[in-house]
């Protein structure tokens, strides 16, 4: 199979995935007891402290009704849904007061900033001393312990940790932060900005890094221990290669579900920079879910979910082209790792 | 020398299994007999002298191991009967995971055809969509009352299974794999050849040999769901009131971090995260004793 | 200098964490310039372990006693892994069991040959220019070279195998089971091909594991059998094959089926009995279970390794002195 019709077999398989998620968030919206996108729509019509006859509520839950097509039978309303999502109306969010899709494109630059990098850092750090900690046993030995405990950290508290120690006690970094750290860097870059941008980005960008390193490292780990004891490698170091050079293509065989492995963990890491963020405030979608959840604001939920998937997909998508390049097998049709 | 005794052996020596293990038991121990051996309740303030207490380190005396927070709370009963909830939440999700994924898993790995691409497509999707997610949008709108008292048994039981429900891709994925790589042994093909109905073949001679695997599976499965209960309590999805991280997010909300209260914020933390560590330790110790060319002579 | 490699009193155990696993128990073995050695005897009896343990002893086997000499002057018992990396390709070369995935499947050819040049500090173009000759040897294409190992069929790899394990002229080829998996005619070419390897110099000597005794008498200059963990009878290949001196030895001759015999001629005589314990061997000489011949003497000590005149050494009670 060549790898272009490869590759479109998979974009069209994620579309219908993400067709299929969709719709289930949908569904989960619409049928939620006490119709909690009626009462959100609703309550955006009305102002706060102001107190409403019987009929004048009774005329937002028709012009909510309206909004929503809930008039309309099932499945237009689905369409409905479908024409709004792809014109970009992802609904109105109660807790900005302001419609959700702009809101969240405003928010997804912030999660981009502190997700990507981290995601990448960790990946390659994790792997890279996961080899190591397989290669050296006298490593071995202390890094185990080390790598297992830091994969089992949840993120949230690696990231009240930093913030306690690193922020309050030791006020080098800061714990809370606010969009003017991070704006001010981004729009006129300079040393100053930089260094503002630092002290409030640092502590949450560590927190995801150090957490998923623990990750690809316990697994890489393994991986490595495996690949060192194959045939392959028995046969190139009988051949006298040195034990550099036998590691380097065991890395090169160990990398490979490492890679499958990044895609199937983007969406836990997408959420865990939302939790992160939501420990320091960062401008991110985290806030924004923690008061969404308690404001029980259904369409900012929705819309993060609906952001979040694409994401994932996407993500899914590039991984699957970097890993049809990279990998012979992929290409020449072998299946099976 | 028998497998058995060589499993037996290896475990023996194995070091690090037993201290894990040790951790483990004494944390599940002290969920289960905690709240008889503290005087405190989570919810009640703690008073001594007519005086409300506030802002306590921890200490030895009047048994406040973990400290008082800056509400009056005494931290220590907060965790034990919190770390019920918890680990009763991951347990369920656990069980429910692991039991849903190897069925789904043996379905697709041995019978295969369009069973195996319903089931394989459901996976993409769970993939795709962070199942957090959903958890979120049915625990704050499908659940009426939660985090109320008096509905805790029944909460506990929705949110392990929410939670389980939407975490068996990764063992149903592991499964399969597992399932269709035996399938094409010769001693299936013998069973087969002679005769054996299916779930026959599937209950005597696929899962004996996977039975260790999917004990890896499900601890592996179980640190997960811990987790992702303790992560979603964070976020304000509890099944209890007293529901342990909720409380660390209430605690951060009223400013312990500031205030410097940290034994309220990150003691629970820690037994929590020496919980999930000694589980993966326990399945990595396990790993090198099913599999030899992962043990390091 | 007529002796590539000798071993004497060479012990190579296994440690398990239950037991020791005594694989090889004292083996004197002499290889000589030029000649081609074929080593047979049962799965389990040590063979493959004596091999390995020459080009590449690693936990849980390690080398218990006695000496390897090669060439004279290397003790190969001693050997730092600096050392014993020199050596390696060089002056002595294993082609493994598991031909199959010996080569790593991850780079083409011609890449994995530029990264063993590169490990051997040597010039790309010279190692590649010797592999090209010894692809016309092994009869493959030139082209095998911009492929990668998944696109060669089983054969063509372990070809490419040899072609490699030749590469550097080394004075020792261990060739481990090369015939096992195959079918008789590419049996015959492979054969016919070690040969070619020692006339043409490209060898100085091979030694040639192999449990299937018709593969070396097409080939072999000497032969010697090896049984749980020793040798006992070694000699020029046509005249243990005529005159087996070791009960183990006939037993095994004996076990050829014949092609022109059909049952009603001959029956197939097998081996009773199984092989002993090598964690625990039996006292005296380890065949004395299942030897017809077994006398009282052969319960109670083992017997040495004699020399029988004409290049010709048995362990066995029947011919030694006491």
């Amino acid at each position: 199979m060549s790898l272009k019709r490869y590759l479109i077999k998979r974009g069209i398989t994620y579309i219908v995935v993400f067709v299929v998620a969709i719709t289930i968030v949908w569904a989960l919206v619409r049928f939620a007891p006490g119709d909690p996108g009626l009462t959100a729509v609703m309550r955006s019509f009305m102002a706060p402290g102001v107190r409403y006859t019987e009929e004048q509520i009774e005329e937002f839950k028709q012009r909510a009704r309206a909004m929503l097509g809930l008039d309309l039978p099932l499945h237009e309303q689905y369409i409905l849904f479908w024409a709004r999502l792809l014109q970009g109306d992802l609904g109105w969010s109660m807790y900005y007061s302001a419609p959700v899709a702009p809101k969240l494109v405003e928010v997804l630059t912030y999660d981009l900033i502190l997700i990507t990098p981290a995601v990448i850092v960790s990946w390659f750090l994790g792997n890279w001393i996961g080899a190591l900690a397989a290669r050296h046993r006298k490593l071995d030995r202390v890094f185990i312990p080390i790598i297992y405990v830091l994969t089992s950290i949840p993120y949230f508290l690696l990231g009240l940790a930093f913030a306690y120690i690193l922020g309050v006690v030791y006020p080098v970094f800061k714990p809370t932060i606010m969009r003017t750290d991070i704006d001010p860097f981004l729009s006129s870059p300079s040393i100053e900005t930089f260094s503002m941008f630092m002290k409030a980005y640092t502590l949450p960008f560590l927190s995801m890094v150090l957490v998923s390193l623990g990750g690809w490292a316990s697994g890489m780990r393994t991986l490595m221990i495996y690949e060192l004891e194959s045939n392959y490698a028995r046969f190139m170091e009988s051949l006298g290669f040195s034990e550099r050079k036998v590691a380097g293509y065991a890395f090169r065989y160990a990398i490979n579900p490492q890679i499958t492995g990044l895609g199937i963990q983007i969406g836990t890491i997408i959420v865990a920079g939302i939790v992160v963020s939501s420990v320091f405030n960062y401008p991110g979608a985290g806030i924004a879910l923690i008061y969404a959840i308690n404001f029980r604001d259904i369409f900012l939920i929705q819309g993060i979910t609906i952001f979040y998937t694409l994401m994932v997909i996407v993500a899914n998508f590039i991984i699957d082209i970097l890993y049809a390049v990279i990998d012979p097998r992929i290409r020449l049709g072998v299946v099976g790792a | 020398m028998s497998e058995r005794k060589i499993i037996l052996g290896l475990l023996k020596k194995n070091t690090r299994f037993w201290v894990c293990l040790s951790l483990v038991l004494v944390i599940v121990i002290l969920a289960l007999i905690g709240p008889l051996v503290t005087p405190y309740k989570p919810n009640q303030p703690v008073v001594r002298d007519g005086k409300y207490l506030r802002s306590l380190p921890p200490t030895i005396e009047h048994m406040h191991l973990f400290g008082v927070d800056n509400l009056g709370y005494d931290v220590f009963a907060a965790s034990v009967y919190g770390l019920r909830v918890s680990l009763s939440v991951g347990a369920i999700a656990a069980i429910v995971a692991t039991v849903v994924g190897v069925i789904l898993g043996l379905t697709a790995g041995y019978i295969g055809g369009w069973a195996d691409l319903v089931i394989d497509g459901a996976t993409n999707v769970l993939l795709a969509m962070p199942p957090v997610f959903i958890m979120i949008m049915v625990g704050t709108f499908y659940i009426v009352g939660l985090g109320m008292p008096g509905r805790e048994l029944q909460n506990i039981l929705f949110l392990g299974c929410l939670i389980g429900l939407l975490s068996w891709h990764w063992t149903a994925r592991a499964v399969r794999s597992q399932v269709a790589a035996l399938k094409v042994s010769d001693f299936i093909a013998i069973s087969r050849l002679s005769g054996n109905h299916p779930i026959k073949i599937i209950v005597k001679d696929v899962l004996p040999n996977i039975a260790s695997y999917i004990l890896l599976v499900f601890v592996i499965q179980l640190a997960n769901a811990l987790s992702t209960a303790v992560t979603l309590e964070f976020l304000g999805i509890k099944a209890a009131e007293w529901s342990l991280f909720a409380r660390v997010q209430q605690w951060l909300q009223m400013g312990a971090l500031i205030t410097g209260v940290w034994w309220a914020l990150f003691l629970p933390g820690v037994v929590i995260v020496m919980l999930i560590a000694s589980l993966y330790i326990i399945v990595l110790a396990l790993e090198e004793v099913f599999n030899p060319r992962l043990r390091r002579v | 200098m007529s002796s590539v490699l000798k071993l004497e009193k060479y012990k190579v155990y296994y440690k398990t964490f239950v037991d020791t696993v005594k694989a090889v128990d004292g083996v004197d073995l002499d290889i000589r310039r030029g000649e081609i050695l074929g080593i047979i005897g049962e799965s389990g009896c040590g063979k493959s372990t004596l091999v390995q343990s020459l080009v590449l002893p690693k936990p849980p086997m390690f080398i218990a006693g006695g000496s390897a000499k090669l060439l004279d002057s290397i003790e190969l018992t001693k050997l730092s892994s600096k050392e014993r990396r020199k050596i390696l390709l060089t002056k002595i070369a294993l082609i493994p069991q598991y031909v199959l995935d010996a080569i790593p499947v991850i780079k083409k050819i011609n890449v994995f040959l530029r990264d063993l040049a590169k490990d051997k500090k040597m010039k790309y173009e010279d190692v590649l220019n010797t592999f090209i000759d010894r692809l016309k040897l092994v009869n493959l294409p030139q082209k095998v070279l911009d492929m990668y190992p998944l696109e060669l069929s089983g054969g063509m790899r372990q070809r490419v195998v040899i072609a490699l394990s030749t590469l550097f002229k080394p004075d020792l080829l261990i060739a481990d089971e090369p015939t096992s998996a195959l079918d008789v005619v590419t049996q015959r070419y492979v054969l016919e091909l070690l040969r070619d390897l020692v006339t043409q110099k490209l060898v100085g000597s091979i030694v040639f594991i192999t449990h299937d005794i018709s593969s070396i008498r097409q080939i072999g200059d000497r032969i010697a059998t090896m049984y749980a963990g020793k040798i006992v009878d070694v000699g020029k290949l046509e005249e243990v094959i005529s005159s087996p001196l070791h009960p183990y030895t006939a037993m095994l001759i004996k076990s050829v089926p014949k092609l022109e015999n059909s049952y009603r001629v001959s029956r197939l005589v097998g081996l009773a009995g199984a092989p002993p314990s090598l964690v625990n061997p039996p006292p005296g000489c380890r065949f004395h279970p299942r030897c017809p011949f077994a006398m009282d003497i052969c319960r109670r000590e083992e017997p040495p390794l004699t020399n029988m005149d004409r290049d010709r050494y048995v362990s066995c009670w029947l011919y030694s002195k006491r």
